[in-house]
């Protein structure tokens, strides 16, 4: 017997969601290229998407929801109007975006990235954040069975939402090496790197712990003056305060903070990097630690939240919050180019474990298991 | 007999010394007979003058006689399970699981004491802990140890789906000739037999029979009515009942990594396990998970494996997908960057 699978995509506005968009494709194609004989699927998503995914468009029945989803309130009305409707007689509904619509009437899948904004406050602004705490409990029961990234989440699910621990599976996000991916030496030039790379890409979000960093790659600094602390990623809240600390520390030379930039550069860093730090205080899943494996680079990551249970073998762990003990892991791996290089192959078979294959034949599963909770 | 975390070891120690690199010396206490073949590692074992439970004794209230009295100086000292190794080299941890804290009433008062001590030595001088799943690290962190320094090493498996020929055989031995669903382990209170057979009862009027394989073990006894006992079988004769079984049930209340359910998948079998404790992890989504306080729940989800053929074919193939990753070179690969980061830090 074939089921029908809705595919609800309108969360996803195309450049604006991070790594989770690029995963989320890659993952619908290799959902495709699997094509199990006993499920179809129907993506739902917005026009703006189907225009800058066409191969998604291809592969699939695409509705398209004619808005961009860049609102909020108006993606969240056209889930329990426009989406409502056409979902009606699907046997199952997969909404990836972290929240179920209000109106459904087809039974649901979910997907929750993280609970940091149930945790964590100084991420999120006060509007959203009093949404997504209204959201996501109600979401979660309404479920037949939530997905989550890492066994960390679905742990805190379980805990912080009492829902029953068989609903609530984890699915790690696919994540394969990028096809385009720029040069050495046009990243050399157009970035001015002339040392050694400590990588760490993220948006200056408090969370992301920056500053931790910074102060680490002072002392970093002191016994490898050529080393380089390279930060791209979009500017968040904690913007000004993470330049001020690069002047405090005197490391303006040292320090590349270069803002947004084309995701093939940033692939390009991460090829180039001797290592990968991820000090962040929250992550549900830590797709630059799952990169910096795909690219076969040595990896320092904070020993807390998803970080530990991703990293793996690949990784050393550190206390994000012990800036010394960040520059002590730093300096040593600097200097032991051997050890960088086992720790990178170690990196690159665990990543095996993250295609977007595997993340795709996990999901026909999740779909099974969903359709027979009936 | 030892069970799945003795036999984890020996294979760890096994796949390392394929992997080469690391240079294993094995420390014992004195033994009067050696261990069965089966039970002794591949490995040089030097053995320290003291009888098992007084070197046991004097390693965990005296921190001595260090292991380098048999060995001679060594880098990194692995305490391999609930016993902390004397050493002056940095030391490695393994923490199977910490269900002494979880269920006092499982253990007597002289395990509750060794394990305690275990723990307490860990916490303060092991340079790198180790644990089977994630379930066990956050009980290690609950417990106090330093987050930076807890890694998960996986256990693996070694075993080859068996043909349909085998397949046929042990249903002839045995016996079983309609569908069944197979519990293979000790029958002790953990493993929650009580509720399965409750579950089974529940799902009334169906054509599966439920067999128990697994020697017995401790607490109360079970009814045997409606049930299939096998008793102890050989390991060969497992894997094929892994295989033969329309549904693999193992609904454990705790388990450091759970062993069964990764030798079940890899016959591809469809695996009912415990959503609450390191099977989850082990399972992922190629199998279904229950509330294993839950006797309905488990008893829907034996229903749901026995009723719904899309479902099942979906998760064997996934299952056998799933239990390839699970290797014991992954594993010896994982302790061995385990040994550099303790080499690391000292």
């Amino acid at each position: 017997m074939t089921a029908t699978v809705g595919i609800n995509l309108l969360w996803l506005v195309p450049g604006e969601v991070g790594g989770s968009e690029e995963s989320t494709v890659a993952s619908l194609l290799a959902l495709h290229a699997l094509g199990p004989p006993d499920l179809r699927f129907r993506v739902f998503a917005s026009a703006a998407f189907a225009a800058a995914h066409p191969e998604v468009a291809r592969a699939f029945p695409t509705d398209r929801w004619p808005h961009s989803g860049r609102s909020r309130a108006g993606r969240v009305l056209g889930e329990s109007t426009w989406l409502a409707r056409r979902t009606a007689d699907l046997d199952l509904v997969h909404h990836a975006g972290g929240t179920v619509p209000s109106v459904r009437r087809a039974p649901c899948v979910l997907t929750v990235h993280d609970l940091q904004p149930l945790e964590r406050s100084a991420t999120h602004g006060s509007f959203k954040r009093a949404y997504l705490r209204a959201t996501i409990p109600r979401s979660v029961r309404a479920a037949r069975v939530v997905v989550t990234p890492s066994e960390f989440v679905r742990r805190s699910v379980i805990a912080g939402l009492g829902v029953d621990p068989a609903r609530v599976v984890s699915v790690p996000h696919g994540v394969d090496l990028p096809v385009a991916i720029t040069e050495r030496a046009e990243l050399e030039a157009r970035y001015r790197i002339d040392g050694p790379v400590v990588l760490y890409p993220a948006i200056t979000y408090p969370h992301k712990n920056h500053l931790t960093l910074v102060d680490a790659f002072a002392e970093v600094a002191a016994q490898h003056p050529d080393a380089l602390l390279v930060l791209p990623g979009g500017k968040g809240s904690l913007e000004d305060e993470v330049l001020a600390r690069i002047q405090v520390h005197r490391l303006t030379d040292r320090v590349r903070r270069l803002g947004r930039i084309p995701a093939a550069d940033v692939a390009g860093l991460y090829s180039l990097a001797a290592v990968v730090a991820v000090p962040s205080l929250y992550e549900g899943f830590g797709l630059p630690a799952v990169e910096a494996m795909v690219h076969g680079v040595a990896l320092v990551a904070a020993s807390s939240t998803a970080l530990p249970e991703v990293a793996g073998e690949a990784g050393e762990l550190v206390d994000p919050l012990d800036a010394s003990a960040w520059a002590a892991a730093l300096s040593a791996l600097l200097a032991d180019p051997d050890r960088r290089a086992r720790m990178g192959e170690a990196g690159r078979v665990r990543s095996d474990h993250y295609r977007s294959e595997a993340n795709a034949e996990c999901l026909a599963n999740v779909y099974r298991q969903a359709l027979s909770r009936a | 007999m030892p069970g799945g975390s003795a036999r984890a070891t020996l294979d760890t120690i096994a796949a390392l010394e394929a992997r080469g690199e690391v240079e294993q010396i094995g420390v014992s206490a004195w033994h009067r007979q050696p261990a069965p073949a089966e039970w002794q590692p591949v490995i040089d074992v030097r053995a320290l003058p003291l009888s098992r439970l007084a070197l046991y004794d004097a390693w965990q209230r005296l921190r001595r006689p260090v292991v380098e009295r048999a060995t001679g100086a060594v880098d990194v000292v692995h305490a391999t399970a609930h016993v902390a190794s004397a050493s002056k080299a940095p030391m490695v941890a393994t923490v199977h699981d910490l269900h002494f804290l979880h269920e006092p009433s499982h253990f007597t008062a002289r395990g509750i004491s060794v394990f305690s001590r275990f723990l307490a030595i860990v916490r303060d001088e092991a340079a790198v802990v180790v644990c089977p799943s994630q379930a066990t690290r956050a009980d290690c962190v609950a417990a106090g140890i330093d987050a930076a320094r807890v890694r998960v090493t996986p256990w693996g498996t070694a075993m080859e789906p068996v043909g349909e020929t085998e397949v046929a055989r042990v249903r002839s031995v045995h016996d079983l000739r309609r569908p069944f669903v197979l519990f293979a382990g000790t029958v002790e209170p953990r493993k929650n037999l009580a509720r399965l057979l409750e579950a089974y009862r529940r799902l009334g009027d169906v054509e599966a029979e439920l067999v128990l394989v697994g020697p017995d073990g401790w607490g109360p006894d079970l009814p045997d009515e409606g049930v299939r006992r096998l008793g102890f079988v050989p390991a060969a004769d497992l894997h094929a009942l892994y295989a033969a079984a329309a549904v693999v049930a193992y609904p454990s209340l705790r388990e450091g990594f759970g062993l069964p359910v990764l030798e079940a998948m890899a016959q591809g079998a469809v695996v009912v396990t415990s959503a609450t404790t390191a099977t989850a992890e082990v399972a992922g989504v190629a199998a279904l998970l229950v509330d294993p306080l839950d006797v309905d729940a488990i008893a829907g989800a034996l229903q749901r494996a026995l009723a719904d053929p899309d479902l099942a074919t979906g998760l064997r193939t996934a299952a056998r997908a799933r239990s390839a990753t699970f290797t014991w070179s992954r594993t010896a690969d994982s302790m061995a960057a385990a040994y550099a980061a303790a080499v690391g830090s000292a």
